[in-house]
């Protein structure tokens, strides 16, 4: 297989039309491996099927998250109560299990989605500094990774929320927080490898601005572990998200999260065990999704591992 | 070796410091501690803030923080009135003994997993010990948990359902935190001992016509093992916290039910006291996985 290093290389003192040539083929080749991976696609079709869930779960929940009637309450799957099926039962309240469960999509992914759009942002550019910039200033961002790489993250997002005081925008700020580091790192390692490269000198040599220099050499160098990191956080912030609404520090009732359902169900155990099981479900599913979809990713981009 | 540990434990002083400043701004931001002292009025709310220096510039007071830190004093409980250290150290035994248990029983059994998923690369074996390490990496630890208590304690009753009294009561929680660092294990040292493959050593020890097992067991395992290594003490702290999750839901009296417990009663200090001491355990862990990583390796000990 052809490698970025020679074909850019060969590009010569033509750098820019190197880099255009050799990209396409080099994402078209991984876009094939891709789509041709079945554990890839069906961790995009179960992570798919999880967004839509949750941005049409006002249509597609047979009813509404809150819909309380304790006379139909810890109700079995399929129960039937006044004509109407609850295909996963229902729970303490007589809400129905299922479109807690469709609406409770809403909160992973938006925690997800947000929490890895802001992290990935504040990470890229550090990263892009730090690696960029000599001196002091990336001492300190790095140093500033370092210590919070010290803390075991959840102590430090638990410690976090109880200060703060539980709510969906802290939940994002907070999940954000831990996800920065982690991208800055990888940017920065990539700046720091991408720098000394012939074609990037070479346009630096030519007159090339810095930002354009960052924006058209190195940023299509980190396109590769971005999605993949991009798709890894994804999944761990949403078990992240989930174990803290379970601890009663995310997203506060009644509205659902799958975390919260396992925590109220914890209390019937013993005479409604389906109520644990649902919402836990819910949770891997999606997180298998984007941990297969994410081990696919890496797979494409650099076939020599796995 | 020893200038190597100098060096190592000088990092350690700006990281510490880091940590400090972190949890004192933590308790700085989350607004007047007079405000929990209902009812007060305004001149007794003032006077509580000169007597606890609440009223002096933030960097004299995080100054005075540090220096009381240095002195082992963490402040006081604002339940009970005890020494927050005290009580954390008291409950650091129980999570310790959980957290060890739980590696324990993650290496015993990821790190074989890995290697036979290795030696049988792409066979039904290895594709079903891969997708089952990314099923369980899926897998929230405290949903694992409430699962293992209705498989082994609700219906078959083998094990008892939570509380610290016993052997037979450290299996489930110790299971639950380790589902967390299996997968992981097994993941890491496959892809490890693959790579270790590619490389001539291991080819030379096999065109000497070692035996495959003597060439798995004694040549590439122990190379393979470095980065397994690693990972095992990076992720000792993932554990000290997945054990917070894991003792709520098993109400295992260590550190991390004693925290939410301060959480849930507002007690700043308790929770501070927690978060170092956990945060500091989580450092020194890290430093001693280094010094044995060093110990694997001696070619990283130059700078």
């Amino acid at each position: 297989m052809r490698t970025l290093d020679t074909e850019v290389t060969a590009g010569g003192l033509e750098p820019s039309v190197a880099v255009v040539t050799v990209r396409p083929a080099l994402r078209h080749r991984a876009w094939r491996r891709l789509v041709t991976d079945p554990s890839a696609v069906a961790g995009a079709l179960i992570l798919g099927a999880m967004f839509l869930a949750a941005y049409t779960a006002p249509t597609i929940a047979p009813r509404h998250y809150d819909e309380q009637l304790l006379a139909r309450r810890l109700r079995p799957a399929f129960a039937r109560y006044q004509g109407q099926i609850f295909v996963l039962g229902t729970d303490q309240l007589g809400r129905d299990v299922l479109s807690r469960i469709v609406y409770g999509a809403q909160v992973s992914v938006l925690v997800g989605t947000v929490g890895v759009l802001s992290g990935a942002l504040i990470g890229i550019l550090v990263g892009l500094i730090a690696g960029w910039v000599e001196g002091w200033p990336s001492a300190v961002l790095m140093r500033l990774a370092d210590v919070q790489l010290a803390f075991p993250y959840l102590l430090l997002a638990i410690a976090v929320i109880a200060v703060l005081g539980p709510s969906l925008l802290n939940l994002v700020v907070v999940l954000g927080l831990r996800t920065w580091v982690v991208f800055a790192r990888v940017i920065r390692g990539s700046v720091l490898a991408t720098k000394p490269l012939e074609f990037v000198e070479s346009a630096r040599a030519s007159g090339a601005s810095t930002c354009y220099l960052l924006a058209r050499h190195v940023l299509p160098q980190v396109v590769a572990p971005i999605t993949v990191l991009a798709t890894v956080e994804f999944a761990n912030l949403i078990l992240l998200e989930a174990t803290l609404s379970f601890l009663g520090l995310g997203v506060q009732p009644p509205f659902p999260s799958w975390g919260m359902m396992l925590s109220d169900a914890r209390a019937y155990l013993f005479t409604e065990w389906q109520l644990c099981v649902y919402p836990g479900v819910a949770i891997m599913l999606t997180v298998l999704g984007a941990n297969l979809l994410g081990d696919g990713l890496r797979d494409a981009f650099d076939p020599r591992l796995g | 070796m020893l200038p190597y540990l100098g060096r190592r434990l000088l990092q350690l002083v700006p990281t510490l410091l880091g940590v400090t400043l972190v949890v004192f701004l933590l308790v700085r931001v989350s607004g007047d501690p007079t405000q929990l002292l209902l009812p007060a009025t305004p001149e007794d709310r003032q006077l509580f803030r000169s007597q606890h220096g609440l009223d002096r510039p933030i960097p004299i007071q995080y100054a005075e923080y540090v220096g009381n830190l240095l002195r082992g004093d963490l402040g006081r409980s604002l339940v009970d009135d005890r020494s927050a250290l005290d009580v954390v150290l008291q409950r650091l035994p129980a999570t310790v003994e959980l957290t060890l248990a739980a590696i324990f029983i993650a290496v015993l059994v990821g790190i074989p997993v890995g290697i036979v998923s290795a030696v049988r690369r792409g066979s039904v074996l290895d594709r079903l010990a891969m997708l089952g390490a990314l099923t369980g990496q899926s897998m929230a630890t405290f949903w694992v948990g409430i699962l293992l208590i209705l498989i082994f304690a609700v219906q078959l009753r083998w094990l008892p359902v939570s509380g610290r009294d016993g052997p037979a009561h450290v299996v489930l929680p110790a299971v639950t935190l380790s589902l967390y660092l299996m997968p992981l294990l097994a993941r890491m040292t496959r892809s490890s001992m693959l790579e270790v493959w590619r490389q001539d050593f291991v080819r030379t020890a096999r065109a000497k016509g070692l035996r495959e097992r003597t060439v798995i067991l004694r040549h590439s395992l122990r190379a393979a093992l470095i980065p397994v290594v690693t990972v095992l003490g990076l992720q000792f702290g993932g554990a000290l916290a997945g054990a917070i999750v894991t003792e709520s839901v098993f109400a295992w009296p260590g550190v991390g039910t004693f925290v939410l417990d301060a959480i849930y009663k507002r007690d700043y200090p308790v929770v501070q006291a927690a978060v170092l001491v956990v945060a500091t355990v989580y450092i020194l862990t890290n430093l001693l996985v280094d010094l044995l990583y060093v110990a694997l390796d001696p070619r990283i000990r130059e700078p």
